[in-house]
């Protein structure tokens, strides 16, 4: 069955080598995109995928980077956006590093584009009116 | 020239000439301010943004056996009830005492207005004219007699933008402000703004009439901490900040589209607060206040990170213009900014009161009396003060 999951790779400072990412696509046939990379060689760091692919292949691949000493978490929480509830303030817009959530220049109007958002949750404590809020995944 | 009653005629005759602040700055920078002066009868401004002092005035009506309340929780949030017999005041920052920071004074206030009912629960010492001792009650505004936000400091002229030099996060009332300068937050609806259109207070005094929450209110008394000022640049551009509004206006016609209650992490609650100002183009020089545009009106950039009452100004002129394209610069360093200020909600409120203006819904006000100029400020000396 086809699924995407979204993940967090925690490095280690030596990991940070390997061709990981590469081998998600060239052996297990998954298509990914990164969503956020904070990576350096010396401290190591956290990378943010979105990957898509068969289920079975992407249970694989994330046993493979496991096995690589890579610390491995599913984001299995999703952050909803209620727009009957917001006031389009933009206090969120804050603490969203990755641009998932921003002001539409022109209508000065919220907009959330779940693809970039990395689950960090920072948001949904900002937010004032509880508008943002953090769901399980299905 | 035009006088405030003439301009009322036209609104009243269905001809007034009616734009939104954001308009009159376009109209006014392609048609010069001398023709936008004498085509223009009307601009309206708008902000929504949270205003902490704020709160409602409720009367509860008689029960039966009679109490005198002496305490009063609404939905477990505690109200002044050092007032008469079933008179309180629920303070928008007021914390329930079971819920914390989760639901406070301005949420009682919210759910009100949005036609919820509250809970009621009323203590007193017992009087022989008052004998009830407790009582405990569901009610909502339409069950009430006179319910009144007062709101005893609102629409800020200009406020900081704010940031944090420290290395750990800090959580202020101008929102989570991120560590080493990586965020950057501001509060004011800029060219919207409606104390920043008439910056020396020619046309606002008590008894102005307001857009007031969606409501019509009226300007009760100067503001606390209402400091009228300017700073004058080198270049002999003003920058005016420091005026306060105290308003008063009925519950009853509120609408929760106008003011809502927000929850403001590790600070507490708040209360966002719709208030739309219409002024009068009177003449060319306030024409030339009113069509100030972003790029014209400048605030400073203060360090959050130190809690004294005077922070590091870290930059003396920022343009809302600078603030609103995404980024500020300060020291060389391209920062993220956010507002806290709807600029949705306050065009929504500026264009719904340029509506009410054109259909005669909504006339100006010549002022009862002018707020002042010259006030005072007092800091407080406490008995630990080290000076
Ligand atoms: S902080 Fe909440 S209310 Fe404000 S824009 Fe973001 S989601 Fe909307
Ligand atoms: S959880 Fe919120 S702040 Fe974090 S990335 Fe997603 S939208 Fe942005």
């Amino acid at each position: 069955m086809e699924k995407s999951v979204k993940i967090q790779l925690s490095f280690h400072p030596v990991d940070t080598e390997k061709p990981l990412v590469h081998t998600f696509a060239a052996r297990f046939g998954l298509m990914f995109s990164i969503l956020q990379a904070d990576i350096s060689p010396d401290k190591g760091g956290r990378l943010v995928l979105d990957l898509s692919g068969e289920e079975s292949a992407i249970e694989k691949a994330l046993q493979y980077a496991a096995g690589q000493g890579v610390d491995v978490r599913v984001l299995s929480r999703v952050v909803h956006w209620d727009d009957k509830v917001c006031v389009h303030c933009g206090s969120c817009t804050a603490v969203c590093r990755s641009r998932a959530l921003s002001l539409s220049p022109d209508t000065a109007m919220l907009s959330f584009d779940n693809a970039r958002c990395v689950v960090c949750e920072m948001c949904v404590k900002a937010c004032p009116t509880g508008a943002l809020t953090v769901e399980l995944s299905r | 020239m035009k006088s405030i009653s003439e301009i009322n005629e036209k609104i009243r005759a269905g001809t007034a000439v009616v734009l939104t602040a954001e308009e009159v700055v376009k109209m006014a920078r392609e048609q010069g301010v001398r023709e936008t002066a004498k085509r223009v009868d009307v601009v309206t401004t708008g902000t929504f943004s949270p205003m902490c002092s704020s709160g409602a005035f409720l009367n509860f009506g008689h029960a039966e056996p009679l109490i005198r309340m002496s305490g009063v929780k609404l939905n477990d949030v505690p109200a002044c009830a050092g007032l008469a017999a079933v008179d309180c005041f629920i303070g928008a920052t007021e914390l329930s005492e079971t819920r914390g920071m989760e639901y406070g004074g301005a949420h009682v206030i919210e759910d009100l207005i949005a036609g919820k009912k509250v809970h009621l629960s009323a203590r007193s010492y017992g009087t022989d004219c008052y004998p009830r001792k407790s009582l405990e009650a569901e009610i909502g505004l339409s069950d009430m007699n006179q319910c009144f936000l007062f709101n005893p400091r609102n629409a800020y002229q200009n406020y900081n933008c704010s940031v944090n030099t420290s290395d750990r996060i800090i959580h202020t009332y101008m929102g989570t402000l991120l560590p080493h300068m990586a965020n950057a937050t501001y509060a004011t609806a800029g060219e919207l703004s409606p104390l920043l259109k008439d910056p020396e207070l020619r046309t606002i005094g008590i008894g102005t009439r307001v857009f007031f929450c969606g409501a019509q209110g009226y300007v009760a008394w100067e503001g606390t901490q209402c400091f009228p000022g300017y700073t004058e640049y080198e270049d002999g551009v003003r920058s005016y900040s420091g005026a306060t509004l105290a308003l008063i206006g009925d519950m009853k016609k509120m609408s929760t589209d106008y003011i809502r209650a927000a929850r403001i992490y590790r600070y507490g609650v708040s209360m966002f607060v719709g208030v739309g100002i219409p002024f009068p183009v009177l003449d060319e020089d306030l024409c030339a206040q009113l069509s100030k545009g972003n790029d014209e009106l400048f605030t400073e950039v203060s360090d959050y990170s130190v809690p004294l009452r005077s922070r590091p100004v870290l930059r003396t002129r920022v343009s809302y213009r600078e603030l609103r394209s995404g980024t500020v610069e300060v020291d060389g360093k391209k920062i993220p900014t956010a507002p806290m200020t709807s600029l949705k909600k306050s065009r929504d409120i500026a264009n719904e009161l340029k509506r009410q203006v054109q259909a005669g819904e909504f006339l100006l006000t010549e002022p009862a009396a002018k707020l002042p100029l010259d006030t005072t400020k007092h800091v407080l000396h406490a008995l630990d003060d080290p000076q």
